[in-house]
């Protein structure tokens, strides 16, 4: 097997300008914060500036004087909210303004109401709150004595918390009677999504029907909880999803804004704006909580494994238990005969956390990924080399063999390419210009979460295709993805197929997270488009006037907006001739799609860096980064190039620089600003050479194609701060790698 | 943000009588700082006295060889005169900032930004510089990024400028008028230290503006350089950066001024580092011991430490390459 | 606008929320510039000229109004984008007399009679500015929220540095952050529109 190298110039695969290019290029695109209605009233959330208390008393006198404000709420005056957050999937275990407790910084106490933005800012400001202030948990460690079990009430994690494979194995024997060991704590910072766009919303009711403007990766989930909250059946809530300005996981669920909003909207009998501060996005729409994470590595001289150990406590809110699935993936890594894992949450006082780009890979790859490079040092054996002997090809937590699995070939190639060969092993053993240079590796496994997905697809007499699913467009290039798919599925060509997309008046499909618009989505599609093709065709070779009147269905092929003969490919006839004699009906097909499980799915990478570091002003720069990815077939090579590139950056940023501190004594966030909170800029960015396997995986999904958004991410950082400890001697377990870690 | 009188002034003579009328006044130009310290509700001016347009933009020749920069000259100047006679400033400005932001700050409004310490820019914290007497919550909190030189019990936070460390090696003065007229003021002493009144930044008056800045003209100014260390490549405050500028003659240092950014809560001149270089030549034992003496005094915290290793490490790269580029 | 998709492909609009490649079903409700609230019922509005992308407009406007509320609520331009209000982004990057500025940090009662280019000002017509048509073709953004900001600092950018060379791209466009992180393509998209730019000269 080779790895395709050339790229289709049409069809699947092609490297097509997105379908919405345009619109982004002339400020044509619309968010959600640039949804303007009649009579549309501005709101600001007031939120809380302590971490742990509650609200003595709260005085909006002086804010409902100020000028041009309709109305303040606060949880004296709120209206009953419907439903219980356990009963309703709401990520947070309370919902807004419920009462007067607090038990995190940034927790929102009263929404304001205004004509302009101006007003309701200037009267926001103006809103009293006295404060009875209790001892607060303001960091992981002071909680992690009290580190437990997540009890399974409040979260239904669909992964193992704890595991020793095989069941009854004694890992902590297999340990002591390994040839060589390694046992380092790892830890991560909270982490934030920071999405350029920030949390907004614009609530609108009409009778008894609310119309939800809300960037969302999940228009129908969000619905769900919003009716639920507000007592209506489904059907009374429509939730739109305009272009979304970037999510990261931050838009997956419903949060407190959007209710408030909602609810803002009917005391005031208007529609109501919500945008929230870039401060409020910070506390408001989740974070990647801190983790601190231990593992034992047990090998043999030869370099094969024997155990592995990996136990993860994370902070969790104080009103719930969420456990970050750093874990998640520790089984499906290495081929070691033994392993234990193990996941504790601690209590601190902050905000719900939630799924943050490849959550639980993208922290757990960073340790066992330099666990793993600490031991192909104890070993003195290349840690390429050390992946190559540890190689799975069934993965142990399920049992089950991968649909496709090529991490080998991925690693050959990507070390090619990279010139892994001229790298020396000793640490500060390569210098230029006064640089230390450093070369590390890392590999990446991301498993899919099953989801079902639905489309639809309708071939039109003028010789146009639509799509339509509730799908958004956070960036990824889902409204291209689905048009490329269903102009290879209908033959009608890309430009003359439209896409409709982030309403709730669509088939219901996959969420925009998890890595699942293209396996799901893009298969409900693909199945859809076939479908439709397929009546058409039978419509054809049924119909005596059609010049493919009497043909198998099989001979006849699509392209072009024609329908056509195999064999000759002058006999057909346009969809529009074909429906023009039907009445000029559209056909219309409908596909949902649900994955077969016979199989593991999962996507795999290899990633390989290039570090420079000033050795007396010790920033690190990343100069050169090859990544290698195995995600079956790609369906637009420019964008996924694109998401690809975007996705180590994305990793670089939390190696290098990331990092949201919550201050020692009080719990609030210090760096809460994009100012403090830095993420890479352009000149922090090399070039980024991405290579695909592109190898369809048909045993996955029927169009052979796989998410790819996480697995992107995920070990970046590990190769990262393994470059910087063959560049430096320092094995830096703490991210992000700041200058400080390496002066002196 | 609360409501203010907005007003237009027509001349310094009234931007001065409006200042004085209204103790509450503030004066603005670029508008790059004031906005959002105005939006997080740490200024709450009762006037904005916009200042745009009273040709305060220009800049030109002293008679001993100095520039006097107009103090609505904005940071983006490419002006030659500067790139030739005082590379360290313009290399200063260049890495301050982005484009964007250069295209609007003023000279003036650069010298008076106020400090980046987030207990600062966050009123919900204890900061004796925003309300005098109210604490300091960084001095039990995360102090990493804060000062090590100059700092008080009251006040430890960094002036984030880049362009005033470039001022203090270039000796620039500060030209300003009041009511009573105009005064001049050295650029060292425009800036305090926090002391006991860390409200206290400047030693501008409430009813003072300024109107230039005077570049003297000196031997050493066109052998100046700026080294700017971060956390990343760009768009982003110095953790540590030095402005040094060195008169060489015959092989020996005649006169040096070196000056730190991102240590302390003003512009600091490093006056030791200056006397390890006097009268010696100007080569690597010289600088390896200026760039020693540079955090002579140095008090860092437990968590920045790193900033004593850094400011030294700035200073020796800063005066190599200026040793180098001859 | 009806639910349909032009025939010739660039000139197709994607409008999500419904996102559709054609028209969104809530369309009619969105508001033009013309028929915005304004703010008279603000409580003191001051009277302002600005030239927005060479149309002169009349407005009345709160102090307190950042020059991007003022472009976005009150002239209804909405490609400059509000990422984080604090300077810090460059989303909201518009053209202040043919300079590159942040929007967010500057109030409108400081611009009177100054002429103000957003992305929305750029195309000739249906012809694409060099830097948008370099955009689309480098697939220069993912979500698109940071790309007028980029688009404009770009052009800006073209203009200071007349065939800039390619290394000295990154650093100049450092103040447009891109969480999706089309650096790589914002860089090349920039770096071809200034060959193009050249060639036309």
């Amino acid at each position: 097997m080779t790895s395709r190298t050339e790229v289709p110039e049409s069809g699947i695969g092609a490297p097509v300008n997105r379908v919405e290019a345009r619109d982004k290029v002339t400020g044509s695109a619309r968010y959600t914060a640039d949804v303007r209605l009649r009579d549309m009233a501005h709101a600001t959330v007031v939120t809380s500036t302590i971490s742990a208390g509650r609200v003595r008393r709260i005085d909006t006198t002086r804010a409902l004087a100020a000028p041009g404000v309709l109305t303040v709420i606060t949880h004296r005056d709120r209206m009953p909210w419907r439903s219980t957050p356990a009963d309703t999937g709401y990520l947070e275990n309370r919902f807004p303004l419920a009462d007067d407790k607090i038990t995190y910084y940034g927790q929102h106490l009263a929404i304001v109401v205004a004509k302009n933005l101006e007003q309701s800012l200037h009267a926001a400001s103006l809103v009293d709150i006295d404060y009875e202030v209790d001892a607060s948990v303001p960091t992981l460690d002071e909680a992690m004595p009290d580190a437990y079990t997540a009890n399974g009430r409040l979260i239904r994690p669909p992964w193992p918390q704890h595991l020793v494979l095989p069941p009854g194995a004694d890992p902590q024997a297999a340990l002591a009677g390994a040839d060589v060991r390694t046992d380092s704590t790892y830890r991560v910072p909270h982490f934030s999504h920071v999405p350029l766009e920030p949390g907004a919303v614009v609530a609108e009711w009409s009778g008894g029907t609310l119309t939800l403007h809300d960037c969302s990766q999940d228009v129908h989930g969000h619905r769900e909880v919003v009716a639920a909250v507000f007592g209506l059946p489904p059907e009374r809530v429509r939730v739109l999803s305009p272009l979304v300005g970037g999510a990261f996981g931050n838009k997956t669920d419903v949060w407190g804004h959007s209710l408030l909003a909602a609810h803002a909207a009917r005391v005031v009998r208007r529609p109501v704006k919500l945008v929230l501060s870039r401060k409020q996005v910070f506390t408001s729409t989740g974070h990647q909580p801190p983790i601190v994470q231990r593992i034992r590595l047990g090998a043999g001289r030869e370099g094969r494994l024997a155990v592995i150990l990996h136990d993860t406590v994370n902070a969790t809110e104080m009103r719930g238990d969420r456990p970050e699935p750093a874990i998640i993936s520790t089984a499906s890594s290495y081929a070691a005969p033994v392993l234990a894992v193990d996941a504790k949450i601690a209590k601190v006082n902050i905000g719900p956390s939630i799924s943050l780009r490849s959550p639980g890979d993208a922290p757990g790859s960073f340790a066992l990924e330099s666990a793993m490079d600490e031991l192909s040092y104890r070993l003195g054996m290349d840690p390429l080399e050390l992946r190559r002997r540890n190689h799975l090809n069934t993965d142990p937590l399920t049992g089950k063999p991968w649909s496709a699995k090529h991490l080998l070939q991925a690693c050959e190639l990507g070390a090619e390419r990279f010139g892994w060969a001229r790298r020396t092993a000793e640490p500060r053993s390569m210098r230029e210009g006064g640089e230390l240079v450093g070369y590390g590796m890392a590999t990446a496994v991301r498993g899919e979460i099953p989801d079902r997905a639905r489309a639809e697809v309708e071939i039109r007499a003028d010789g146009t295709a639509q799509v339509r699913t509730a799908t958004q467009e956070i960036g990824t290039g889902a409204l291209t993805l689905v048009a490329q798919i269903t102009a290879a599925g209908t033959g009608v060509p890309l430009g003359r197929v439209s896409v409709r997309a982030g309403d709730t008046n669509l088939p219901r499909t996959a969420g925009n997270a998890g890595s699942r618009t293209t396996g799901y989505t893009g298969s409900a599609v693909h199945l859809a488009a076939e479908k439709a093709r397929r009546a058409a065709v039978r419509m054809a070779v049924t119909d005596p006037d059609s010049p493919l009147y009497g043909l198998a269905d099989g001979e006849v092929e699509a392209a072009d907006g024609r329908l056509f003969h195999r064999d000759d490919t002058k006999r057909g006839e346009t969809y529009r001739a074909l429906l023009a004699r039907h009445d000029g009906k559209p056909v219309v097909a409908e596909a949902s799609y649900t994955p077969r499980t016979s199989h593991a799915v999962a996507t795999f990478g290899a990633h390989f860096t290039e570090v420079r570091i000033d050795p007396d002003l010790p920033r690190v720069r990343v100069t050169r980064h090859v990544a290698v990815f195995d995600v079956g077939r790609i369906t637009n090579h420019k964008a996924a190039r694109n998401q690809a590139q975007g996705g180590i950056v994305f990793g670089m940023g939390w190696a290098l620089m990331e990092k949201l501190t919550p201050d020692p004594v009080s719990g609030r966030y210090v760096d809460a600003a994009l100012t403090d909170y830095h993420i890479p800029v352009n000149a922090d960015v090399p070039d980024i050479e991405v290579l695909f396997i592109d190898e369809p995986d048909t045993i996955a999904h029927p169009h052979g194609s796989k998410g790819m958004g996480e697995v992107v991410s995920v070990g970046v950082a590990a190769s990262i701060a393994n470059a910087v400890h063959h560049a430096t001697g320092r094995r830096i377990t703490d991210l992000p790698i700041t200058p400080d870690k390496l002066v002196g | 943000m609360e409501p203010f009188q907005y007003v237009h002034a027509r001349s310094v003579g009234e931007a001065v009588g409006l200042l004085a009328r209204h103790p509450g006044a503030e004066v603005i130009a670029g508008a790059t700082d004031l906005t959002t310290l105005m939006r997080d509700g740490i200024r709450r001016p009762s006037h904005l006295i916009d200042v745009n347009g009273l040709a305060l933009d220009e800049i030109s020749a002293l008679p001993d060889g100095g520039l006097r920069i107009g103090a609505l000259c904005r940071n983006a100047t490419d002006d030659q005169r500067i790139v030739r006679g005082f590379p360290a400033l313009v290399e200063a400005l260049r890495s301050g900032a982005s484009p964007q932001i250069r295209n609007r700050a003023t000279f003036g409004g650069n010298l008076l930004q106020r400090v980046r310490c987030p207990y600062y820019r966050q009123p919900e914290f204890a900061c004796n510089r925003r309300d005098p007497g109210s604490g300091c919550a960084a001095l039990d909190g995360d102090s990493s990024r804060h000062a090590i030189l100059g700092t008080s019990g009251s006040c430890i936070a960094v002036h984030p400028s880049d362009c005033a460390v470039a001022l203090q090696a270039l000796d620039a003065e500060v030209v300003v008028r009041g009511p009573r007229g105009e005064r001049r003021i050295p650029i060292d002493a425009f800036h305090r230290l926090p002391g006991r009144t860390p409200e206290r930044e400047v030693m501008l008056r409430d009813d003072e503006i300024i109107l230039a800045v005077e570049l003297p003209g000196r031997a050493s100014s066109a052998h100046s350089h700026y080294v700017k260390f971060r956390e990343r490549a760009s768009y982003a405050f110095a953790l540590a950066s030095a402005a040094v500028a060195v008169e060489v003659r015959g092989g020996t240092v005649r006169s040096a001024r070196i000056a730190l950014g991102g240590v302390a809560p003003k512009p600091w001149r490093a006056r030791a580092a200056e006397h390890a270089l006097l009268g010696r030549p100007f080569g690597k034992d010289a600088i390896d011991a200026a760039a020693r003496a540079a955090t002579k005094g140095a008090a860092p915290r437990p968590d920045n430490t790193y900033k004593v290793s850094l400011a030294q490490a700035v200073v020796q790269r800063a005066l190599t390459e200026l040793g180098g580029a001859r | 606008m009806p639910d349909e998709v032009s025939p010739h492909p660039s000139r197709r609009t994607v409008v999500a929320g419904g996102l559709t490649v054609g028209v969104a079903v809530a369309a009619g409700t969105y508001l033009s510039a013309a028929g915005a609230e304004t703010a008279s019922a603000a409580d003191a509005t001051r009277s302002l000229s600005l030239i927005v992308n060479g149309e002169r407009l009349k407005l009345a406007v709160d102090p307190r109004s950042s020059l991007l509320d003022t472009l976005r609520d009150e002239v209804g331009v909405t490609g400059p984008k509000k990422g984080c209000n604090q300077g810090a982004c460059g989303a909201c990057t518009v053209l202040l007399d043919g300079r590159r500025v942040l929007s967010c940090l500057t109030f409108a009662v400081l611009h009177d009679g100054q002429e103000v280019t957003t992305v929305e000002g750029l195309a000739d017509g249906d012809r694409l500015h060099p830097v948008q048509q370099a955009f689309m073709d480098h697939d220069a953004f993912q979500c698109g929220f940071c790309t007028s900001g980029q688009i404009m600092s770009a052009v800006a950018l073209l203009e200071e540095q007349p065939g800039i060379t390619e290394d000295r791209i990154p650093e100049a466009m450092s103040g447009n952050l891109c969480r999706c992180a089309a650096y790589c393509n914002i860089r090349d998209a920039i770096a071809s529109a200034s060959d193009t730019m050249a060639k036309g000269r």
